[in-house]
């Protein structure tokens, strides 16, 4: 388990949070996409339409980009990221908008993506936290 | 996760190229008034104007795919309370949406800052990478134009067709019609 977010400095740690925000609500449907092992976040923007599908989160910062040898938290459990797509950076940094993937890929299987290891999504539910920190390098 | 391994490949190609936009050609002989723009900013974005139709009218536009696209090619014929052109894209209205817009006399919409009900909107541009907002438009009857080149893809793809679904456009390719 990581420290608590407090033990974070800005200069004297070596872990490195890129990116904190919590679940505020779940969309009705969004155990379909996570039965196929996809989790989508959106920011609290997000136009109604998308919220049946979505996870919305919080407003945060992505204060780094997200890369391979990171690791993702999902409500307490943690996952290395395999790989980012292309436009999962800038998707999360416009929009809060991060597109989970548990499919093993090393390659992405769609630029919006970032991909973990294959294994069942995990619950989300309002009051989780997603975090991204940063790889030990 | 079959559903997706036959775009894997396109995809992986595309991912590799989405950036690209298609340079546009010196005006040609279908624009001949086309005057210069001089205005600052990206020039391989920069569409030839065409002058707005008059207040209160509407023109019907042809949006085909891009290069790196899929699709047949939508038309988009906005009319008096259906007019918004719907942009759900990262960093508020989307140049596409805003060329269809301009063209059509349709009314530019950012959908993260305001609300607005389906009945309303013209069609929608999204710069999905091809797992939510791909499916969720097309499946709300909605007629979709994704500026990022991507196919048919996610838990959502059966509900989307060449009837109301484009992607990889530019803004040069979306062209009046009558």
């Amino acid at each position: 388990m990581r420290g608590p977010p407090d033990t974070v400095g800005p200069s004297n740690s070596g872990i490195d949070v890129k990116y904190e925000t919590e679940v505020s609500s779940v969309g009705e449907m969004a155990a379909e996409f996570a039965a196929e092992g996809i989790l989508v976040f959106f920011g609290p923007d997000a136009p109604e339409e998308l919220h049946e599908f979505a996870i919305l989160t919080d407003r945060a910062e992505l204060k780094e980009p997200i890369a391979a040898g990171d690791v993702l938290e999902v409500g307490g459990t943690e996952f290395p990221v395999l790989c980012v797509g292309e436009l999962a950076n800038e998707n999360v940094a416009t929009l809060g908008h991060l597109v989970v993937k548990f499919n093993g890929l090393n390659e992405p299987e769609l630029p919006g993506d970032v991909s973990l290891p294959a294994v069942p999504a995990p619950e989300v539910v309002p009051g989780s936290r997603i975090r991204v920190f940063a790889g030990g390098s | 996760m079959a559903l997706f391994d036959r775009f894997k490949k396109k995809e992986a190609a595309e991912a590799a190229t989405i950036s690209e936009e298609p340079v546009p050609a010196a005006p040609t002989a279908m624009e001949p008034e086309a005057p210069v723009v001089a205005e600052a900013g990206d020039a391989a974005e920069e569409a030839a104007p065409v002058e707005a139709p008059p207040s209160g009218s509407y023109r019907k536009v042809k949006v085909k795919a891009g290069m790196k696209g899929w699709g047949t090619g939508l038309v988009i014929s906005p009319e008096p309370g259906k007019d918004l052109i719907y942009s759900v894209t990262g960093g508020g209205i989307h140049p596409v949406a805003q060329r269809i817009a301009d063209l059509t006399g349709g009314k530019p919409f950012d959908g993260f800052k305001s609300k607005a009900n389906f009945s309303e909107i013209a069609c929608a541009v999204i710069d999905c990478g091809g797992t939510a907002r791909i499916g969720v438009y097309p499946m709300k009857g909605v007629l979709t134009v994704d500026v990022h080149g991507a196919s048919p893809s996610g838990p959502l793809m059966r509900f989307i067709t060449e009837e109301n679904f484009v992607s990889g456009t530019g803004v040069n390719d979306i062209e009046v019609i009558d």
